[in-house]
């Protein structure tokens, strides 16, 4: 058995684990590093599916879990509530207000402390004003509110700094008005991270799973190999010239139907460091641009803790 | 019986017609704004129907979007 690779068995997956230290193989540093692959298979604006070969999964996990809760974005925090007639209560109103993904670059900003006033520097002001009336001929208008009736409210010379600020998208109801109901409202967005509250966060999701790897045991010809590729719900495998061949392994979802009767044919494998990471940005940051600021994020942990290490080493010991 | 309540009772009945400011009110049913004095039908002027919701204060709140 290869010590990259875990099996998925009919009953259970083997050699799953990792037992030696990346260093323990007689590695150095600098081997490990040039072994570190990265290949870009899907780009697009929202979002991002990348390769990520040769790492330990604590550093996948890392970057799945900084890009989760510790990539800030900006985000509506403080809401002054004027009026608020809708059926919609003022708490709950505020609460959907904040999950409103703002296009605005938080590397712009920076983060606002508790007792420091909103400025240009840390802050985005919105301003939401939505009647509903009904018409002399009886008809509507202005019954739903959407993020696109936020009005960007200019600080002092933002407007020369940033351009233009909104919601990504304009066509998130908020609220449903009846006749006569009103919102009013002052939103003030600062900047912070997916760990305090998810509204930060600047993914939809962010997932890696390991590749599989698929292969056939022995060659498989004629009947069996068409109910072969007819087992696999996800078109993984195909029959070519009357032979099976495995076409789209990726595809694989580890459902285990092509082993399930018979399980001398196929063989059902993960690579143990190769990562399909899947990022969905929410609109503020490219998810490419979510990734980098992530890896910045873990490098410059990793620098406070070799600094405290550091420390840790040079103070004599009592 | 509670002194306050005796005292409001012997209070003169124009009390509530001293209290002049007009309250607003939404109609139920085309959403204008109608004022009413204390002796006035409650009926919209806009469309004459008979239910009203009352305003809620000017007084701005601040809530965390949370
Ligand atoms: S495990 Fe399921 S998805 Fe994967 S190859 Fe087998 S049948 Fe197809
Ligand atoms: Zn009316």
């Amino acid at each position: 058995m290869d010590a990259n690779t875990a099996y998925l068995t009919q009953n259970t997956p083997e050699n799953v684990h990792t037992v030696e230290h990346p260093l323990s193989g007689g590695k150095t540093l600098e081997e490990i590093l040039s072994n570190i692959e990265m290949t870009i298979i899907e780009e697009k604006e929202e979002h991002l599916i990348i390769d990520l070969v040769g790492i330990e999964a604590p550093i996948a996990n890392a970057l799945r879990r900084i890009m989760l809760s510790e990539v800030p974005t900006m985000a509506i925090e403080d809401i002054n509530l004027w009026q608020n007639t809708s059926v919609i209560p003022d708490e709950v109103l505020a609460h959907r207000i904040g999950l409103i993904p703002i296009d605005a670059d938080p590397r712009l900003f920076k983060f606002k402390h508790p007792n420091e006033e909103h400025s240009s520097e840390n802050c985005i002001c919105f301003k939401l004003h939505a009647v509903c009336r009904r018409l002399e001929d009886g008809s509507i208008v202005g019954d739903k509110v959407m993020s696109g009736d936020l009005q960007w409210q200019p600080f002092p010379n933002q407007q020369e700094r940033f351009g233009h600020f909104k919601p990504v998208h304009d066509d998130i109801i908020i609220a449903k008005l009846g006749p006569g109901q009103e919102i009013e409202a002052e939103l003030f967005c600062e900047k912070g991270i997916g760990a305090t509250h998810t509204k930060w966060s600047p993914v939809c999701t962010a997932s890696y799973r390991l590749a599989p790897k698929i292969t056939l045991k022995k060659e498989i010809a004629g009947e069996n190999a068409i109910n072969l590729k007819n087992k696999c719900p996800m078109g993984v495998f195909d029959v070519k010239k009357g032979k099976a061949v495995v076409k789209n392994p990726r595809n694989c979802t580890s459902c285990r139907e092509c082993i399930r009767e018979d399980d001398s044919m196929v063989s059902l494998a993960k690579v143990k460091d190769h990562f399909i990471f899947t990022i969905e940005t929410t609109g503020a940051l490219s998810p490419r641009d979510i990734f980098r600021e992530a890896i910045k994020e873990l490098r410059d942990k990793a620098a406070f803790w070799l600094d405290k290490i550091n420390i840790y080493k040079r103070t004599p010991k009592s | 019986m509670d002194e306050s309540l005796l005292s409001r009772q012997n209070e003169p009945s124009s009390y509530t017609v001293m209290n002049v400011k007009p309250v607003s009110y939404i109609c139920g049913w085309c959403g204008k704004e109608n004022e009413f004095k204390s002796k006035d039908e409650l009926r919209c002027i806009g469309c004459g129907y008979r239910i009203f919701y009352k305003k809620r204060l000017a007084e701005g709140m601040q809530y965390e979007a949370r």
